[in-house]
């Protein structure tokens, strides 16, 4: 075999057969001398090549070379590699497993543990959260007494059902730096309300050196562990660089702090380039890395509901509670209410309760008395809701004073037209206002005066629009003198036009009044001056008012005139001797109003 | 972030608290440094090296005679050593101060502030005596909490100089 003619190489000093005929054997040592001349490099190879094949140390390292390319190629070709050393591996993992189970577990835990125990957290929350719902529903006994007590202290169903449901819950956790007392991470459950993060882990930070301060002469073995107020527990693991302090509603179970402190330690293995970094600059970033070891410690448990009774007796008292309640509180709310009714009615205006008696059955006898213009008691009640079996009722009449009726009965007796407001107040003093014809006025004062429960009438706001005119006109009439010469019935030529303007205004004054519903009435004064005797100057000045009055007359005026002659009781006199004085030849007119029967159409 | 602790030295009375509380921001009440010593309050800070949250805690002198707690100034990256202009002796007591906690924490940033500059009438620091604190390097800056002079600006200073090591 080629392959092994290496092997059969001659010995050194083995002779070969003479080929043929050789010229003369060579010696031992010619035969050495030629071999080296002839072969002297193969042979050094040969050599080397021998040594490789013995050398294992020299074979590892050649194949280690490529020992990785061969598996790959041949994995990619078939499975002949991974079955071959399945067995194997799994050998070599169940003996270790076997030998040093601790460490294998050391090993999986930080990779399992927070995997598993977050995802027991969120199922407890979801669970939470439903049974949180089922009961907000139910009327199960403790619901319901839970319910009172979120009554009774204002706060929120689900934080009463949290209070008595919850073992613990991890509200808040940090990751503080030990010397400064920065907060180098921070992570908080839902729902928490929480303070500033970097005040209260460097406030906590001091508290502990304050406790050490006062307590332990600063030993590093005194540290505070942990703090406690009402249900609220901060936890604290340390290490020289950084300690975790968790802020735990409830009560934590015994291992927890084993828990943290597992994953303290992870962050400080990880952490361990960025404590320095910090050191240096101060930069908290960085930590935002480890944020899951720190989610992993924000666990919480709550206490599992026990199902046990069946459904209806677990709920029967709650049931028969409800029932009682209801019906009692049924008759007593029926109860009151009537009574209320009852109350409500008396409290009407113009109807006075005088006697009102419930019958055990709850039916009332009542009786009560009323005024015309309030409302019908037996119409009330039953209106309000109250059967018409329930209650019998006697209504006695009588008129009430009460400002809301005395204002319905006022209203009544006077009718306000259109255009008139009225109202009445406490005081029972009805004022109205508007525009009103005078005549309505007059008459209203009249009515609303004899209306019983009205103690006065204000009427000065109530204006007549047509009686302004009608008071100019008068205005201008009133007063009016005209002139007469010496000894003569007929005025002065010159006081034609005055006695002609007064007549129109009279005239027009009659047409005026009798639209409102009024009267006129004139009167006329005469007067003579002192010159002559007092009879003839009487019949003087009663000749001069009738001359006037014949003028009215004669101009279409049907006023009823009345003429007085007033003599010289008002002419003027010097140093008291009787004077021709123009002045005191004169009449003056009067008008007057007067209430005629045509203004009863305003009050039929 | 960066975060930094700076520590309020200085004796009773000469405005650290004044100088803080006015403003910087605090959930916590005067009360805590009469019961455990400190009150702690922080403020954004803009540096240099861009916004930096300062940690400050104002700690209650213990007496008059330039002694502080130390457990307090534990990790502390700066110090702000108040005086009171009007009171000569609080500045030989600051500097008492500085010298203990240079000893603790060793050397870190600081600055050194005369307050209530606003009382001229009652001044006592002499300007032979700025000379000297310039001379040794100490270059005080005069404030007032009561009308705001250059509290913000120390502020920004202590920054500057913590997150720029000399
Ligand atoms: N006029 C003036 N009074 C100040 C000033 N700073 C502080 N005070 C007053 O000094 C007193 C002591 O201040 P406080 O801040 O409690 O000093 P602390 O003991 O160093 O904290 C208080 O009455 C302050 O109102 C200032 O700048 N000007
Ligand atoms: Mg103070």
């Amino acid at each position: 075999m080629s392959e092994n003619k290496f092997n059969d190489f001659p010995e050194e000093g083995a002779a070969l057969p003479p080929e043929g005929e050789a010229p003369a054997p060579l010696s031992g040592e010619e035969w050495e001398r030629l071999r080296s001349l002839l072969l002297g490099r193969e042979i050094a190879a040969i050599r080397a090549l021998r040594e490789r094949l013995d050398n294992h140390d020299l074979h590892a390292r050649e194949l280690s070379e490529v020992v990785a390319e061969a598996i790959l190629l041949r994995t990619q070709k078939d499975q002949t590699i991974e079955k071959v050393l399945q067995p194997t591996v799994e050998e070599i993992f169940q003996n270790n497993l076997r030998r040093n189970p601790h460490q294998v577990v050391n090993h999986l835990f930080p990779l399992m543990g927070p995997a598993i125990r977050r995802s027991i957290t969120e199922t407890f929350r979801s669970m939470m959260q439903s049974f949180s719902r089922t009961l907000e529903m139910s009327f199960s006994w403790r619901g319901l007494q839970w319910r009172l007590e979120a009554m009774r202290t204002g706060r929120s169903f689900s934080d009463i059902v949290m209070i008595h449901t919850l073992l613990y819950r991890v509200e808040q956790v940090f990751l503080i730096h030990t010397e400064t007392g920065i907060v180098l991470d921070y992570a908080e459950n839902e729902g928490i309300k929480s303070q500033d993060a970097d005040l209260v882990s460097a406030m906590l930070t001091a508290v502990q050196d304050f406790v050490k301060d006062c307590f332990a002469g600063g030993g590093q073995a005194a540290a505070l562990e942990s703090l406690q107020m009402g249900d609220l527990t901060i936890l604290v693991e340390r290490t020289p660089q950084a300690y975790i302090a968790c802020v735990v509603r409830g009560t934590p179970p015994a291992d927890f702090a084993g828990q943290i402190n597992t994953s303290l330690e992870l962050i400080i293995l990880e952490c361990a380039e960025e404590f320095k970094q910090f050191a240096a600059d101060g930069d908290s970033g960085p930590f935002k890395k480890i944020r899951r070891h720190l989610l992993d410690c924000l666990d919480a448990r709550y206490i599992e509901e026990k199902r046990k009774a069946p459904f209806f007796i677990r709920y029967l008292p709650a049931a028969l509670l409800l029932f009682l309640v209801i019906a009692f509180g049924g008759l007593k709310y029926q109860q009151y209410k009537y009574e209320s009714m009852v109350e409500e009615l008396g409290r009407q205006p113009g109807v006075v309760i005088t006697a009102a008696e419930p019958s055990l059955l709850g039916s009332w006898r009542l009786s009560c008395l009323r005024d015309d213009l309030a409302v019908d008691p037996s119409n009330f009640l039953v209106e309000a809701g109250m059967a018409q079996n329930r209650f019998h009722i006697d209504v006695y009449s009588y008129i009430s004073l009460d400002g809301d009726i005395v204002k319905r009965r006022v209203e009544e007796a006077i009718k306000p037209p259109p255009g008139v407001r009225m109202s009445f107040s406490d005081e029972h003093v009805l004022r109205l206002s508007g525009d009103a014809p005078l005549g309505w006025i007059i008459a209203t004062r009249e009515k609303a005066l004899t209306t019983p429960g009205v103690k006065d009438v204000d009427t000065s706001l109530l204006k007549d629009p047509l009686a302004q005119e009608l008071n100019q006109l008068m205005a201008r009439i009133d007063g009016t003198i005209i002139y007469f010469p010496l000894n003569k019935d007929l005025p002065e030529t010159e006081s034609a036009p005055k006695l002609i303007e007064a007549v129109d205004n009279i005239v027009a004054l009659e047409k005026l009044a009798a639209n409102m519903g009024m009267g006129i009435t004139v009167t006329i004064y005469g007067h003579a001056d002192a010159i002559g005797n007092e009879k003839y100057n009487y019949d003087l000045s009663q000749a001069r008012a009738k001359t006037v009055a014949a003028m009215l007359y004669a101009r279409g005026s049907s006023v009823p005139i009345s003429t007085y002659g007033m003599g010289a009781d008002f002419a003027a006199y010097e140093d008291g001797k009787p004077i021709a004085d123009p002045g005191s030849r004169k009449i003056i007119l009067k008008v007057h109003l007067a209430r005629l029967a045509a203004m009863e159409q305003w009050n039929p | 972030m960066i975060t930094k602790k700076i520590c309020m030295v200085g004796s009773f009375s000469v405005g650290k608290t004044s100088l803080v509380s006015r403003y910087v921001y605090s959930i916590f009440s005067d009360a805590y440094l009469s019961s455990i010593g400190v009150k702690i309050s922080k403020k954004d800070v803009a540096s240099s090296k861009g916004q930096v949250k300062l940690m400050v805690w104002d700690l209650e002198g213990r007496d008059d005679y330039g002694e502080i707690n130390t457990t307090y100034l534990r990790g502390s990256n700066g110090l702000i050593i108040v005086v009171d202009g009007t009171r000569e002796e609080t500045l030989s007591a600051a500097l008492g101060m500085h010298q203990k906690a240079l000893n603790l924490v060793g050397e870190i940033p600081f600055l050194l502030l005369i307050n209530k500059q606003d009382l001229a009438d009652e001044w006592e620091i002499t300007p032979k005596m700025l000379k000297i604190l310039n001379e040794k390097n100490y270059n005080p800056i005069f404030t007032s909490a009561k009308n705001g002079l250059n509290v913000e600006k120390a502020f920004k200073m202590i920054t500057d100089k913590m997150v720029t090591p000399s």
